[in-house]
């Protein structure tokens, strides 16, 4: 699937060419309405209409959780900070590539035998950790790294356990998949798929995305952390893995218009299709930008249930997935409709 | 290259403490073509090859890996499980094999805590793993006691470093394999065991068995150490790429140690020294002791991150810890050891 080849390519917050280039190729494929804004989204129309019927823009960041390089240390290796918003528990152990060489790394950690008391109690910080790249000096290292390089995660998507997907950057290549299938449909609506950057970074290619288009409706395609897992109390679980996308009242700071929540939840009602009903995401605070700048149209958003968002290895569910297809397409052709 | 696949291959395999026989196959394979194999009956597997004299010399890597264990199934599927030799704060989001009934894969979750973030510490208690799976598939292939390995393929560093899972201890079973491959056309006076003890990180005692088999005359354990780089051993001189690192303390029998070093220094094989005062932490501490007294010494090969899914080493270590056993091997007379062991 088409995905796969999303997860697997790289494009952290602010670095999104290859990301770019690959959604670009693809989208070529079977439309030539493409444009690159100023910071890099892709905004592409499709109009059925010509023109006279209300502009929906449907919009997905393609930007995934990566590190940047920070400083040398003497011993050869290196020092880095997160791009976008990773635990950093998730961190230690991983295998990494380093910027558009794809130098490959490891991220190291003291072995537990030689961390004293004090360092075996403490949480991981950025000092305990390095990103080792094989190189014997800092000389050698600078020859091959510079300050400023991105860092990705090297895994590999996969298949995982009963009809669920696995791999780096799921959020939000996720969405980005359903986006581009949806731009394959001939959807009788005036459609602008917009794949915006610096999504995992407050959502700012939305801002620039918002103006360039002025849509009448903005649905924001994402995902949402899936923490149901683990005797975590009813109360505190945002989203269930394999129950549907879910369809927010408000996420973060921004609050969707509640008649085209209610209008997608009822349709989804109408054709069957489970998803989930939350009056509030909390800490998805990233959605807000999409409000402040569109405050003159409607907006909702489409979440995809996803565990362990911006880490190394996140997983999804293909029943989500194809769910989330079928409502939005379904839902868009009756939208243009009224 | 032929000999790096093998390297790969025993890397990426699973062995854990009490199965490694579950690597076994894999060198007998590589191992055959220099000697006579046996598999004890608690997996220390061996391969002789036979020397001009009835004196023998041994030289012992461990097997086996450090792993998890299945301790329960959560109500709502998830594994809970206990940590042999890992580091928890290395877990989570770390891809891991869980060898029950057939092998499946899995993912270190860290229990997620809204409420107290003070609660999100690292620890074995707070983590568990996801297959994917409903609890009712789960228990039908995972049963408690099951083990678990971590998951990683090989990936290759500047400066022909290498980093993947189980390091520790398959670069001394390669060196082990260079070793042999470089006496392939030699007749020594010692017949050599080259020797896969088993459940070394649960307490080296495979090392004791396989002494009272085979009684050998000298001992050399082989095994990893620590670097000395940031995150490594400040207390040590040791760096990757610089050699194999010689052990001297009381664990080390001194002329035998000596003699390895008067053949370094003849064939311009590069190695460092490092010192353990008390227990070595390996192989060589129970060999000493065994059959009435082995002589002993300990090679180490550095290694980076050692316990992790991404420990780093440097292959020309490797090689070199390879090629200076075989010249020490080649070289040593039989008629030596009475002054070698002559205190």
């Amino acid at each position: 699937m088409f995905l796969e080849k999303l997860c697997n390519s790289i494009g952290p917050s602010g670095y999104e060419d290859q990301i770019r280039n690959v959604i670009k190729d693809e989208l070529s494929t079977f439309n030539d309405n493409i444009l690159v804004d100023r910071m890099g989204n892709i905004i592409v129309n499709k109009d059925k209409q010509d023109n006279s019927s209300p502009k929906i823009m449907v919009i997905s960041h393609m930007d995934e959780a990566g590190l940047i390089i920070t400083a040398y240390n003497k011993d050869g290796t290196l020092k880095f900070s997160t791009l976008g918003d990773i635990d950093k528990n998730s961190l230690p152990c991983k295998t990494v590539l380093i910027g558009n060489k794809k130098i490959p790394g490891v991220i190291g950690i003291k072995p537990i035998h030689v961390q004293s008391k004090k360092e075996r109690n403490e949480d991981i910080s950025y000092e305990s950790m390095c990103i080792d790249i094989g190189a014997f000096s800092e000389d050698e290292c600078r020859k091959v790294v510079s300050l400023g390089d991105f860092v990705i995660f090297n895994s590999e998507f996969s298949s995982f356990g009963d009809n669920l997907l696995k791999g780096k950057a799921l959020d939000n290549r996720i969405g980005c998949s359903v986006l581009l299938e949806l731009l394959k449909e001939d959807l009788n609506c005036n459609l602008y798929g917009v794949f915006n950057v610096q999504g995992n970074i407050d959502q700012r290619g939305i801002y620039a995305a918002a103006y360039n288009v002025d849509p009448d409706l903005v649905i924001i395609l994402d995902t949402i952390n899936s923490i149901d897992y683990m005797e975590i109390p009813s109360y505190f679980r945002t989203s269930k893995l394999r129950e549907g996308p879910v369809i927010p009242f408000k996420g973060g700071q921004c609050i969707f218009d509640r008649d085209i929540v209610e209008s997608i939840r009822n349709k989804a009602d109408d054709i069957g299709i489970p998803y989930q009903k939350i009056g509030n995401t909390q800490g998805e605070g990233e959605l807000k930008a999409a409000y402040l700048t569109t405050s003159n149209c409607k907006t909702a958003s489409i979440l995809l249930p996803c565990r362990y968002m911006n880490s190394n290895i996140s997983v999804c569910s293909l029943a989500d997935y194809d769910n989330t297809l079928i409502l939005l397409k379904s839902y868009l052709e009756d939208y243009s409709i009224k | 290259m032929k000999d790096l696949d093998f390297f790969r291959t025993i890397c990426e395999a699973h062995a854990p403490s009490g199965r490694e026989d579950w690597l076994y196959s894999i060198i007998e394979d590589n191992f055959k073509e220099f000697g006579e194999t046996t598999i004890t009956k608690l997996n220390n597997m061996y391969i002789h090859k036979r020397g001009t004299t009835s004196s023998k010399l041994m030289i012992m890597s461990h097997a086996d890996e450090v792993f998890l264990m299945v301790k329960e199934i959560s109500k709502d599927g998830f594994i809970k499980f206990e940590g042999f030799g890992i580091d928890a704060k290395s877990l989570v989001s770390q891809e891991v094999i869980i060898h029950g009934r057939e092998n499946i894969s899995g993912i270190v979750a860290l229990k997620y805590n809204y409420n107290d973030k003070e609660k999100n510490k690292v620890s074995m208690e707070n983590l568990y793993i996801e297959t994917g799976l409903s609890r009712e598939r789960l228990k039908d292939i995972v049963g408690l006691g099951d083990y678990i390995t971590l998951d990683r393929k090989m990936v290759r560093l500047l400066n022909n470093n290498v980093s993947c899972k189980s390091i520790d201890n398959r670069a001394s079973i390669f060196a082990m394999y260079i070793c042999a491959e470089e006496l392939k056309n030699v007749n020594s006076d010692l017949g050599v065991y080259f020797v896969c003890s088993c459940q070394e990180e649960v307490g080296h005692r495979g090392a004791k068995m396989v002494s009272y088999d085979i009684k050998p005359d000298i001992g050399i354990a082989l095994d990893v150490t620590f670097d000395s780089g940031m995150l490594g051993d400040s207390n040590r001189e040791n760096k990757l790429g610089k050699g194999p690192v010689i052990c001297i303390g009381p664990n080390i029998h001194t002329k035998i140690r000596n003699r390895l070093i008067q053949t370094a220094d003849k064939y311009n094989i590069p190695y460092q020294v490092e010192v353990e005062p008390g227990n070595t932490g390996t192989d060589a501490w129970d060999i000493q002791t065994s059959v009435g007294g082995i002589a002993t010494i300990l090679i180490s090969i550095p290694i980076r991150y050692m316990h992790t899914s991404v420990e780093v080493v440097n292959l020309e270590d490797i090689r070199n810890t390879g090629r200076l056993l075989a010249r020490f091997i080649q070289e040593l007379k039989e008629s030596e050891l009475e002054g070698l062991f002559c205190f």
